[in-house]
């Protein structure tokens, strides 16, 4: 129940974090690159492995990895934007750009959980 | 309403997805299922939902209710974080079967979900 209670605070948090970094229309405008979410789940994928790699390594509770990485950087993070964004992106016909942003998120986001991860268990990444 | 008002209303649609997202997740380990079945259900059920939004033009129709459960519940319900992190543990631990089924679904299927979504948001609009 006090890990609910703290997963909600968490989860508030999060998502107003998100929402003053990118406050910006979905749609954005016919040029606009939706560098916030970008930035949004990046930075939240190398937190959240930096933070798992500190959990295997014992170096932090179950519980503050379930708040902070559930609850906040759960939250923090959205696929849905992700998702509404390359659509209207697409339906622009800004394929490219559309391509940068799925690989930027998906590839790059990704590398960086790795060396969050490789970080947070210690390693030399 | 204020723009105190409106993220007042995103951080609490944000805790009432992340609770939601962490109630998926108990779900699973409950069924001995591994963790990222439930970061697939939520980030599909969650790209759907904005699909459908975007589809009745939520945003710009209704910008507070889009902050509560747009930028909101479906923000803090699906995550990009876990997704990333759940690639990297897969690439690791050697599950390349299951990390590109995993991919597959989550990319494919969340795009053609949210494209559906916009096409029956389309015909409920009009």
């Amino acid at each position: 129940m006090k890990i609910a209670i703290g997963i909600a605070a968490a989860g508030f948090l999060g998502a107003l974090a998100r929402y003053g970094i990118g406050s910006i229309p979905l749609s954005g405008g016919a040029d606009s690159f939706p560098w916030a979410t970008l930035f949004i789940n990046a930075s939240g994928s190398f937190l959240l492995g930096w933070l798992t790699g500190a959990l295997i390594r014992g170096k932090t509770s179950p519980a503050i990895a379930e708040i902070a990485g559930t609850g906040f950087l759960g939250a923090y993070t959205t696929f849905s934007a992700f998702n509404g964004q390359l659509w209207h992106m697409l339906g622009q016909g800004a394929n490219g750009p559309a391509a940068a942003y799925l690989l930027l998120s998906g590839i790059g986001g990704w590398w960086l959980a790795s060396v969050g991860l490789a970080r947070g268990r210690g390693e030399q990444a | 309403m204020s723009q105190f008002g409106i993220a007042c209303l995103v951080g609490l649609g944000g805790a009432i997805g992340a609770l939601a997202r962490y109630g998926a997740s108990r779900a699973a380990a409950a069924k001995k299922k591994p963790g990222f079945y439930a970061t697939l259900a939520v980030n599909l059920a969650g790209s759907f939902l904005m699909g459908l939004f975007i589809g009745c033009r939520l945003e710009s129709g209704h910008a507070v209710l889009y902050a509560f459960a747009g930028t909101g519940i479906l923000g803090g319900l699906t995550t990009y974080s876990t997704l990333n992190v759940q690639k990297a543990s897969l690439l690791r631990s050697g599950a390349k079967r299951t990390l590109l089924y995993y991919v597959a679904a989550t990319y494919a299927v969340g795009f053609g979900l949210t494209a559906l979504g916009v096409a029956i948001g389309d015909m409920m609009l009009t």
